[in-house]
């Protein structure tokens, strides 16, 4: 059995590093969109990458941000049923929904990354000089990430399914 | 397949979730890579102004956090509160302006609403009337700059954003307008004392509000001048925001400010994460010809743009009843679109009537979200905020048609 305050451990840490991440992520949308905007009035002119690297931050503060929000299942869905039956199925629902989206993320991640991987080889450059992999790497990182939280989800659901019959 | 994906959706399975696999179904049947599903989702990164959502959503958490909602109400009463039925009103432009500021996200009940509740039971309204009142005016602001919905819209239909702002200013006031017109019909016999107005009082509300005023002029002022473009406005209200509630004011804990931009952040990547996977099945869709099938079908039954403007309508009430505004405008404009251009209606009304109509899913059952922020707020069932809203709602359906039926209030001032 694996210690279980190491894996706690471990959850905490990943949720500093994510809230750190949109922290800095969103802070520094804010920081080069105003460095641009300085530029543009008083010196006319701009940085050719900064536009790139604020739409490249964006895109990875929504992917964290995709990830975060699997941790409470803030996603948005449409939730007619899960309040109009018993609280017992609804679990059982609920631990259904978190498996097929897990699936479908460990799908999108396994796509993702033989995406990455393609433009490692053909030496893609973004940002005028940075590999394009690592810019891209969030995808599969963030798919990967959110499989394994619904994964936890359901198995947390399935559990939770059982304790009332005993 | 896709009736099993509907079911998913009925069962409460994310959205995105749902809709990358409609994608990767699309494609598998097409002998398309799945890897042109990870190519859609980097397309995100190619959308212009996209980062003016996440900016703006800061900004409104931060300010719904600090002491600004307390601020704007004092002073929306030192300028309105004179009339008949004062605080009623107060309540409706406090919280429209608010609301545009912030998103439309909820946070206007919480923050503003809070505050007026009470205010009006003590004023002698009654708790229903007040309850109605508060739980409409929750996303009241929806039509007006530099509200997400409009952004967001603007975003997808690929159509100025700045046009967007100058036409929801009008329906947006009809709104107001109707709204407070029927406050005035409900107070008429009510012997309610009239406050005079107060010129000290709204000195010192202006004095105390001093540090956000600047806010609307940089951002209106701004945009609509054509000075700053939409991002470049969120990132000043970001940048702002900051300084004065954090480092000016210190309203807001330097140490509190992780965890608010984590928690505006969850709202935005929900739903642009919806946005980059529907970009892939969108794009499917319309490759595929869906909005052309769509039209052929709805023309063989409907050939006027009047029965056409109808049966939108009558669609756009369901779909906002099941569904979140943002999602729909991500999922449903692409295809809508096409179809809306062939009967002859212009793309920037087609928005402003998408999003005052889903501005009444807000109030209706099983998922409008005031529902249930009102509900939990205040500690009311659902049924008794739903009931309380049911003449606020038929106000407000009374002006979505006026705005559907009558192109030139939004058309007029671009």
């Amino acid at each position: 059995m694996i210690d279980k305050a190491i894996l706690r451990k471990i959850e905490h840490t990943a949720i500093i590093a994510e809230d750190g991440l949109i922290v800095g992520l969103i802070g520094g949308v804010v920081l080069f969109s105003v460095i641009q905007i300085v530029m543009r009035l008083f010196f006319n002119s701009g940085f050719i990458w900064a536009d790139e690297l604020i739409k490249m931050f964006v895109l990875w503060a929504t992917l964290v941000a995709s990830i975060s929000a699997s941790r409470e299942n803030k996603h948005l869905k449409i939730d007619l049923i899960s309040n109009l039956i018993a609280p017992q199925y609804s679990m059982l629902l609920q631990a259904f929904n978190a498996l097929i989206t897990s699936g479908i993320c460990i799908i999108i991640a396994w796509h993702a990354f033989r995406f990455v991987g393609l433009t490692f080889d053909f030496d893609e450059k973004v940002l005028i000089d940075i590999p394009a992999w690592i810019a891209y790497s969030i995808i599969p990182i963030a798919f990967l990430l959110m499989s394994f939280r619904y994964l936890i989800a359901c198995i947390k659901h399935l559990s939770r399914y059982n304790k009332p019959l005993r | 397949m896709m009736i099993l994906l509907a079911l998913l959706c009925l069962v409460g399975t994310p959205l995105f979730a749902i809709i990358a696999a409609s994608a990767m179904i699309g494609y598998q049947s097409e002998g398309i890579d799945l890897m042109a599903l990870v190519i859609e989702i980097l397309g995100l990164a190619n959308m212009p102004f996209l980062s003016a959502i996440p900016l703006f959503t800061v900004s409104g958490y931060l300010l719904s956090e600090s002491g600004a909602p307390k601020r704007l109400v004092r002073l929306t009463n030192a300028m309105l509160g004179w009339m008949p039925c004062g605080l009623a009103i107060v309540s409706l432009f406090a919280c429209a302006f608010f609301t545009a500021f912030t998103g439309a996200s909820g946070v206007t009940i919480i923050a503003i609403g809070a505050i007026l509740y009470p205010a009006l039971k003590t004023d002698g309204y009654s708790e229903k009337f007040s309850l109605g009142l508060i739980t409409t005016s929750g996303s009241l602001g929806l039509l007006f700059a530099p509200s997400l919905p409009l952004i967001l819209y603007g975003v997808i239909a690929e159509v100025s954003i700045d046009d967007l702002f100058k036409a929801g200013l009008l329906p947006g006031i009809l709104m107001l307008l109707m709204l407070s017109f029927y406050c005035l019909w409900v107070g008429r016999h009510s012997s309610r004392e009239i406050k005079p107005f107060n010129f000290d009082e709204l000195i010192n509300a202006f004095r105390e509000s001093a540090w956000e005023l600047p806010l609307p002029i940089i951002v209106l002022g701004g945009i609509y001048s054509g000075f700053f473009a939409v991002s470049e406005a969120a990132a000043i209200t970001a940048l702002y925001v900051i300084c004065i509630e954090v480092l000016l004011l210190k309203e807001i804990k330097i140490a509190d400010l992780p965890r608010l931009m984590r928690e505006s952040m969850l709202l935005v990547g929900g739903i642009l994460i919806v946005l980059a996977v529907s970009l892939a099945s969108t794009n499917y869709m319309i490759d595929s010809g869906v909005p052309q099938q769509l039209f052929f079908t709805i023309s063989s039954v409907i050939s006027d743009q009047f029965t056409f403007l109808a049966l939108l309508l009558l669609f756009l009430l369901i779909l906002g009843a099941i569904l979140d505004i943002f999602a729909a405008i991500v999922l449903v404009v692409p295809l809508l679109l096409p179809v809306a251009n062939q009967y002859g209606i212009d793309e920037i009304h087609l928005g402003i009537i998408f999003l005052s109509a889903m501005q009444l899913g807000y109030l209706t059952p099983p998922v409008g979200l005031n529902l249930f922020i009102a509900s939990y707020r205040f500690d009311k069932s659902i049924a008794a905020v739903y009931a309380a809203t049911l003449p606020f709602f038929a106000i407000l359906f009374i002006s979505v048609i006026l705005i559907t039926y009558w192109p030139t209030l939004t058309l007029f001032l671009l």
